[in-house]
């Protein structure tokens, strides 16, 4: 399998570490009420997408960034990467 | 078929008689589905050793000949091939890449018996003339280090360098404890949590400047923390003003650990290092013979003790230059079984009781995790199964006749209890023997382990076939209040 | 205090450099050479530019390396580099980076992380494909990539026709070595 990075270009999916759902990144705040509910649902539901599907890859490999891999789970068709740092800014992550 | 009982087929997937049968009663009568329902000829020896045998079951099972029910299609290898093939250059010595400490050769050079960590090899003990047996080492080890001075090579210890103004922003949300009050020159123990509350990884951060840190982690987790550490940077706190990078390998690190510890650097070291000056958890940026160096004031074996670091083309020199500087101090160089022991005397927690599945709680930490902010893995860590008053806590254990052997992996169990799962209370994580109490000590986790010190209850082994009378401890054995580490 | 002299090792853990000729291939273990990363900090990206450009110091796009003097850098990573500079006069090259740099960018020595191999010789996408994923023939000189060989985590910088640095983590020198010679001997 072959990821296009956004900085790289395409690099073998051998050189990075897959970790899961990009909704990780989604990380709910701990002093908030209700936090322990809260990361219940962040760290143990998933969505078991038969389509597209965003998830976070890291190029242990290469130059450490993590990516957001948006791939069709029944196709295997990479559509889209992204790195998961932009991601996370657009979701409301700056501080 | 004749006969009773089950008749095996496969003897690599299990697949016997009766399961062709059921297939076959459920009309998996093609040999492909015959397969896919049994899983028959699906093992690594792709049914070379029991295919034709089952289908010949299934033949007898519909009246046909062999060659009428089939064969499924065949699959590399054809024939035999012998893993050496498989394996190609890829053994032995080809296996791996080996990584080596700045001491290696010199430890080479001092026939040390190497371990294995990782690809790392490490000195496991250092026999002298006349040493037969690993215990007489390990023991003259120990007992010299916290008589005297001991040296011990820990360079395989993640190191990571963080710098910038959210340096120490960062480090309170990746570690459970605080590290934003942190002084400049001092370090701290860390303890790191998942976010299902378990404990991750441990180690000392120091705080060098202002906005510069070093993090050290344990060795086999240095790749993972330094992974995790740029998760929380790049998907987490992405306009955190940090930045990462290992150092691991750029520095030799040795720890000089004993009552003599400070007189034996004090002849290498340009600066003063008093305990006024470098009291304890102090560090500092330092000079060996005008060559930058660090010092750290830190201690894993309870003893006055401190780790040095220098660039790593001078570790092999400082080996030397410390062994020289000790001869006066007899002070010796400590493997990691040497390491072990005085850990588990002090009741230290490592790999074993890192195990992935334990809490700060269960390792006694539990009030490291500081609940004023909001780290990795604060708020699971405080639900309910966690924070269970009866829930597994760390015990010493020692046994009640000293001349009996305790062994990991041993469950604790009540007197008169039987030994099946319903009864169990725990088990031994690490075993050593204490050659300064004369016999050997454990660490485990118990259930309620705090309210039971004092109780004596049996340590069962079943596999190795031990049973032993053993008493709970506190997991201190070794100097609780901690002076020696002051001195 | 004392009066002390300690001597340092090559990361092959001898006095001097090895120099090992195979077949068609020079493979040099290089000592000469400082390292220094340098990493942008928030905000400081036009700064961090312009004391490079002052300095001399060139600041590689992504998977490049550039020569230069004193200072030569290579991408790592966005707004990451690895400096290079003589050893001879820019040992301790942290303390030089600091003082160009100053509070704009995180510094931090490197120099005894790595082992630098040299390899020189014609045949050298011939012997990289042995080595590892990176086909040099549809590169150029002046690519620099982090890549893996025989499961050792490397940088490849591709200096000029004929000659390539291999820089691993240090603890594992013998073994990058050994691979390197073992896949020369092949070609040889």
């Amino acid at each position: 399998m072959i990821i296009n990075h956004p900085i790289l270009g395409p690099r073998d999916a051998q050189e990075f570490v897959y970790l899961g759902d990009a909704s990780l990144i989604d990380r709910p705040d701990g002093l908030a009420p209700g936090a322990i509910a809260a990361f219940h649902d962040y760290l143990y539901q998933r969505t078991n997408t038969a389509g597209e599907h965003r998830e976070l890859w890291y190029h242990e490999q290469g130059d450490r960034s993590w990516l957001v891999v948006t791939r069709n789970t029944l196709t295997h068709e990479i559509t889209q990467v992204e790195l998961a740092r932009d991601v996370a800014r657009s979701r409301g992550r700056s501080k | 078929m004749p006969g009773k009982g089950r008749a095996w087929i496969d003897q690599q997937n299990d697949v016997t008689v009766k399961d062709v049968k059921l297939a076959h009663q459920e009309n998996y009568v093609s040999v492909e589905h015959l397969k896919r329902y049994t899983t028959l000829g699906m093992a690594t020896d792709q049914g070379k050793t029991g295919n034709v045998l089952g289908l010949a079951v299934m033949a007898e099972l519909t009246g046909r000949p062999i060659p009428e029910t089939g064969t499924t299609i065949y699959r590399p290898p054809y024939t035999p091939v012998a893993m050496g093939a498989l394996a190609g250059r890829s053994r032995g010595q080809e296996f791996k890449p080996k990584r080596l400490t700045p001491s290696h050769h010199w430890a080479t050079e001092q026939g040390a018996v190497f371990v294995e960590v990782g690809q790392w090899l490490r000195a496991q003990w250092l026999p002298r003339d006349g040493e037969t047996h690993w215990r007489e080492s390990v023991d003259r080890e120990v007992l010299a280090t916290r008589a005297s001075v001991g040296i011990c090579d820990v360079t395989t210890l993640g190191k990571i360098d963080i710098q910038g103004t959210d340096a120490c922003a960062f480090l309170d949300k990746a570690y459970a404890n605080t590290f934003s009050t942190l002084a400049v020159g001092k370090c701290r123990y860390g303890l790191m949590l998942r976010e299902d509350g378990m404990v991750f990884d441990d180690g000392t951060t120091a705080r060098l400047g202002e906005s510069e840190y070093v993090m050290t982690t344990t060795t086999a987790n240095a790749v993972g923390v330094f992974r995790h550490l740029e998760f929380l940077r790049q998907c987490l706190y992405p306009d955190m003003d940090v930045q990462l990078i290992s150092t691991t390998e750029a520095w030799a690190q040795y720890s000089v650990a004993g009552p003599n510890a400070r007189k034996l650097l004090a002849k290498l070291v340009d600066q003063d290092i008093s305990d006024a000056a470098l009291p304890y958890m102090g560090c500092a940026e330092i000079t060996i013979g005008g060559l930058r160096a660090r010092i750290f004031r830190i201690s894993f074996s309870g003893e006055l003790a401190y780790e040095i670091a220098v660039p790593t083309r001078y570790g092999d020199a400082l080996i030397r230059a410390l062994m020289a500087a000790g001869a006066e101090y007899e002070a010796v160089v400590y493997g990691t079984e040497a390491l072990g022991v005085m850990r588990v005397e002090k009741g230290h927690v490592a790999g074993n009781e890192l195990n992935g599945q334990s809490s700060a709680l269960n390792m006694g930490l539990g009030k490291m995790v500081s609940k004023k902010k909001d780290s990795i893995g604060m708020a699971l860590s405080q639900r309910e199964g966690m924070v269970d008053v009866n829930g597994y806590r760390l015990i010493g254990v020692k046994p009640v006749n000293p001349a009996e052997k305790l062994t990991s992996g041993a469950h604790f169990l009540e007197k008169g209890a039987d030994a099946v799962a319903a009864s169990d209370l725990g088990w031994i994580t690490s075993t050593v023997h204490s050659p300064h109490l004369g016999h050997m000590i454990s660490l485990g986790y118990l259930k309620g382990g705090d309210a039971r010190r004092g109780q004596r209850l049996r340590a069962v082994n079943l596999l190795a076939k031990t049973e032993v009378e053993v008493e709970i401890t506190s997991p201190h054995f070794f100097d609780p209040e901690g002076d020696r580490l002051r001195g | 205090m004392a009066d002390l002299t300690l001597a340092p090792r090559t990361p092959l853990g001898h006095a001097l450099p090895e120099q090992h000729n195979i077949g068609g291939f020079a493979l040099t273990e290089v000592v000469d050479t400082a390292l220094g990363s340098l990493t942008v900090r928030a905000g400081q990206s036009a700064a961090v530019a312009d004391r490079a450009a002052a300095a001399g110091l060139p600041l590689p796009g992504p998977a490049c390396w550039l020569p230069g003097a004193p200072y030569a850098a290579f991408w790592l990573a966005q707004d990451s580099w690895m400096i290079e500079a003589p050893f001879a006069s820019h040992e301790d090259i942290h303390r030089h980076l600091r003082g160009l740099f100053g509070d704009t960018a995180s510094i931090t020595e490197q120099t005894d992380g790595w082992a630098r191999f040299d390899i020189r010789g014609e045949h050298l996408p011939a012997l990289f494909e042995r080595l590892c994923p990176v086909d040099l023939r549809g590169l150029a000189p002046g690519h620099a990539t982090r890549t893996v060989v025989e499961h050792i985590g490397c940088y490849l910088i591709w200096r000029e026709p004929g000659r390539i640095s291999v820089i691993g983590p240090r603890s594992s020198a013998a073994a990058l070595w050994h691979a390197l010679e073992t896949a020369a001997r092949a070609l040889a």
